[in-house]
């Protein structure tokens, strides 16, 4: 019944004794999901925005406000490397989804991605943690509000991503997962992963 | 364009870039940091809704078109 | 062409799904109009609580403009109106009408009813989050109305909420109101994006078979590009919700000048919201007449291209218009330039509007019904909303007119044409579809007359009063021997007298209502001889909306036909 016609989206098509078709140029998920995306991505230029502003108000040599330690910037350079190739990943996973490939193909890289991506999390809390006891807190200064307000933002996102393709890993062992839904999940997942270079080239340099 | 309109466009950014205006009596805000803050993100964000909106219009745009290419199935 | 067939996608929860599982049981009240996933019944239920909400916005302006006409007295139902409470009411007057009437009956409840039967589809793209959305919603407005009942009283900061007075208990006196009415506002977004990302879907997805992009009436057109404003445009203030609540809540320092903050940023992020905001719900208002004005004149629209281009031009610069609200705030006098003359570009393709509405209305066969009059008055009312706009979008007069009476007028002129006046054309046209009953004529026009009556004279006496120098945010003329006089104090009587008539003039529309449950005479499948899909089903529609499913054969506006056989030709119907 279903066959895919297009490498971007597979398209069911029915033939038969069908009611007349209604056109879809896209999934209701995935559309619902681009709609959710816009919304996100004006919330984060909303969150850059304020940052921007703040930050131009500070006196010459008062950003970072002296006294207040400074961001690792290496090693989340290095967590930014896993999580864009954890979003490489994702999409490996899609491309041998949508070909139809064994499930071996689709899952190991779909669980490869899960694990970057978590560590990604983790790492980031660790530094949390340390940031937190040198002093960095939301009210030592509007420097740590920022950077806790849209890191924070970001990773609930990640964790929310995480858990959408933890759901999808397990709907695909099920066999019930649907070409709309991981589509919608990728997106929201891209999402996620493309953002996070932009924050850490505002925030963090 | 018509010497008309070129005089219209100069006169509009003559207006526009006027630094005399900065002598209004509530613009409390000398710090050109700021300013020049304010003004970027006020172009960033008006220009990315819209940057968003228009590619996703194109890329379905586009769709439609590879759809329509493909021939219908029996 | 290539085509999917299914309306919803295998993995989404679907109507068809849905309703199975409801007929196959004896449905309790409670799963029948509480927990319904049916988009006509989530239609009432946003319908129901917006205008209860009305009610309350309408109390509470009741409240505050007795204070104004007569300072300091006991006012019947309100008591004695103390400053702390007096700002409350202001600033829930303003929250109420925008964010839990406005916009709850206009996108939703309009948007729930007609998406769906205007496009011929049986339901919603996303069913259960369209049920969220409004649950959402419930609970939003009622964390709003709890706020009142809290330590310290509901927030009193107005509806712009500009800090430090929003973020600082120590300013606002509203420990936890000012914390309850972001919250409030913050969740309501959130029923709104539900409820949006349906709208856009479903209208993308679920049209009928043969209605193509420019076969779409004009009012789903609305309510769709209404709905990506919406959505593009809610971010920021989502975030600055979010950094608002952590000033007051957390001790942080977003919008505190003294500790490294800035207050100007928060009115950088609200307006960016706020203006689109305006068209958000201005779109929505302007379908419901563009359908009513060419229903009753009996001729095709005029321009329905022209009329969907404008849209998007009006919405594409909706985004580049939002400073104007900050002229006095501190700006770049450079940025007010550029933004006054977007702001006068604006009015443009909102003027092309009108005049494609009297285009259409000019050589037609015009029936003067009441849904006609209220459209009719939209347009007129809409009018002098607009045109006093432009004192106000050009920063040079602006200076002077900013925080007096005059925004208050100009600013109503526009809101009270879309949130009363369109609502009122929309509830009487499409009521006999929603209940299968037709409203009484007398009684309707009565309630027209006497509202917009009543409109006028609130509103037209303040235009004079902003004019003088009337400064808006002020609880007690008393105290300010300028703005005493006597003039100025009969103007501001008779505003409040004007309001009274307004509010006595509901009891026509409640006695309506009444009439049309009681004895209302059957409406019939298409009391209007209109055109449009949602015609062409029962009234009221039953589950599954269309037995069996349309198809679109031609454009929405076919009045008037030459050679057809009646003077409206439905779209479903196939060419002869």
């Amino acid at each position: 019944m279903t066959a895919i016609s297009a490498p971007m989206m597979p398209l069911e098509v029915k033939g038969g004794a069908e009611p007349p078709a209604r056109r879809q140029l896209v999934s209701s998920a995935t559309l619902g999901m681009l709609i959710f995306i816009a919304v996100e991505l004006m919330f984060f230029a909303g969150l850059i925005s304020a940052f921007t502003i703040v930050k131009s108000t500070a006196p010459p040599g008062a950003w970072p406000p002296p006294g207040q330690p400074r961001l690792p910037l290496e090693l989340t350079g290095i967590t930014t490397l896993v999580l864009l190739c954890s979003g490489a990943l994702a999409w490996l996973s899609w491309r041998a989804f949508s070909r139809r490939a064994a499930t071996a193909r689709v899952t190991r890289p779909l669980v490869a991605a899960l694990v970057l991506g978590a560590s990604f999390v983790v790492v980031q809390g660790v530094e949390w943690l340390r940031l937190v006891g040198e002093g960095l807190t939301m009210r030592a200064s509007t420097y740590g509000s920022f950077f806790y307000m849209i890191v924070g933002a970001h990773a609930l996102h990640a964790l929310a991503g995480l858990a959408a393709l933890a759901w999808c890993w397990r709907r695909h062992a099920a066999g019930r997962l649907a070409p709309s839904s991981f589509a919608a999940v990728l997106a929201l997942w891209t999402f996620v992963v493309a953002l996070w270079p932009a924050l850490y080239a505002v925030v963090y340099l | 364009m018509s010497t008309r309109g070129l005089w219209h466009l100069v006169i509009t950014l003559a207006v526009t870039w006027a630094p005399a205006a900065l002598a209004c009596s509530v613009c409390f805000d000398a710090n050109g940091e700021r300013r020049l803050a304010f003004l970027g993100t006020t172009i960033f964000l008006t220009l990315t809704p819209l940057a968003f909106v228009f590619a996703v219009v194109w890329w379905l745009r586009r769709r439609a078109r590879m759809l329509d290419a493909i021939p219908p199935a029996e | 062409m290539t085509t999917t067939t299914a309306p919803h996608h295998a993995d989404a929860p679907t109507a068809e799904h849905v309703h199975d599982a409801h007929d196959a049981h004896e449905q309790s009240f409670f799963t029948k109009y509480l927990w319904s996933t049916d988009h006509k019944v989530i239609g009432f239920q946003y319908m129901i609580t917006g205008l209860l909400m009305a009610i309350i916005g309408g109390y509470m302006a009741y409240g505050f403009r007795m204070q104004l006409a007569w300072p300091g007295e006991w006012i019947p139902g309100v008591g004695f109106l103390s400053s702390g409470r007096y700002n409350a009411f202001i600033t829930t007057h303003g929250t109420v009408m925008i964010f839990w009437f406005a916009m709850p009956v206009l996108i939703a409840a309009f948007g729930n009813w007609l998406i769906p039967l205007m496009t011929g589809c049986d339901d919603m793209a996303f069913p259960r989050i369209n049920r969220l959305s409004y649950q959402v919603f419930l609970i939003s407005a009622v964390v709003l109305i709890g706020s009142f009942f809290v330590d310290g009283g509901a927030f009193g900061g107005a509806w712009t909420a500009y800090p430090p007075l929003s973020s600082k208990a120590t300013m606002n006196l509203t420990p936890l109101g000012s914390t309850l009415w972001v919250v409030a506002v913050a969740l309501e977004f959130v029923a709104f994006l539900l409820g949006g990302i349906n709208f856009i879907t479903t209208a993308m997805n679920a049209r009928a078979p043969g209605m193509s992009m420019m076969n779409i009436p004009i009012v789903v057109w609305m309510i769709v590009v209404a709905s990506i404003l919406f959505m593009v445009s809610v971010g920021p203030l989502v975030a600055g919700a979010a950094m608002l609540v952590f000033d007051q809540q957390l001790g942080t320092h977003f919008f505190d000048p003294g500790q490294g903050g800035d207050p100007i940023l928060w009115q950088h992020l609200f307006w960016f919201f706020g203006h689109p905001e305006v068209y958000v719900v201005l779109l929505p208002a302007m379908g419901i007449c563009a359908e009513i004005i060419t229903c009753n004149a009996r001729k095709k629209f005029f321009g329905y291209k022209t009329l969907i281009y404008t849209v998007f031009a009006t919405g594409i610069i909706s985004f580049f218009v939002w400073a104007h609200h900050q002229f006095v705030a501190g700006i770049d006098p450079r940025m007010a330039n550029v933004f006054t003359i977007t702001t006068l570009i604006i009015s443009i393709p909102i003027a092309e509007m009108l005049f494609l509405f009297i285009a259409t209305l000019a050589g037609g066969q015009i029936r003067l019904n009441v849904p006609m009059l209220w459209a009719l008055s939209f347009v007129a009312e809409f009018l002098l909303g607009g045109v006093t706009g432009i004192f106000l979008g050009a920063s040079g007069s602006d200076i002077y007119f900013h925080d007096t009476y005059f925004v208050i007028a100009h600013f109503h002129y526009t809101f009270v044409p879309i949130a009363v006046i369109a609502c009122f054309a929309g509830f009487t046209h499409w009521i006999p579809k929603m209940t299968g009953r037709m409203m009484n004529e007398t009684i309707g026009k009565l309630h027209f007359w006497f509202t917009i009556i009543g409109f006028n004279l609130v509103f037209l006496p303040l235009f004079i009063t902003g004019a003088w120098g009337d400064h808006r945010r002020i609880y007690n003329y008393d105290h300010f021997p300028d703005l005493t006089n006597a003039a100025m104090q009969d103007l501001r009587i008779a505003s409040t007298v004007g309001l009274l008539i307004m509010i006595a003039a509901q009891g026509f529309f409640v006695w309506n209502l009444l009439w049309t449950w009681l004895k209302g005479p059957p409406a019939g499948d298409n009391p209007w001889q209109a055109t449009t899909l949602e015609w062409a089903t029962t009234s009221p529609p039953g589950h599954g909306n269309f037995h069996p499913m349309p198809t679109v054969y031609r454009g929405p506006y076919e009045y008037s036909v030459p050679g057809a056989a009646a003077d409206f030709t439905p779209q479903h119907l196939p060419p002869a």
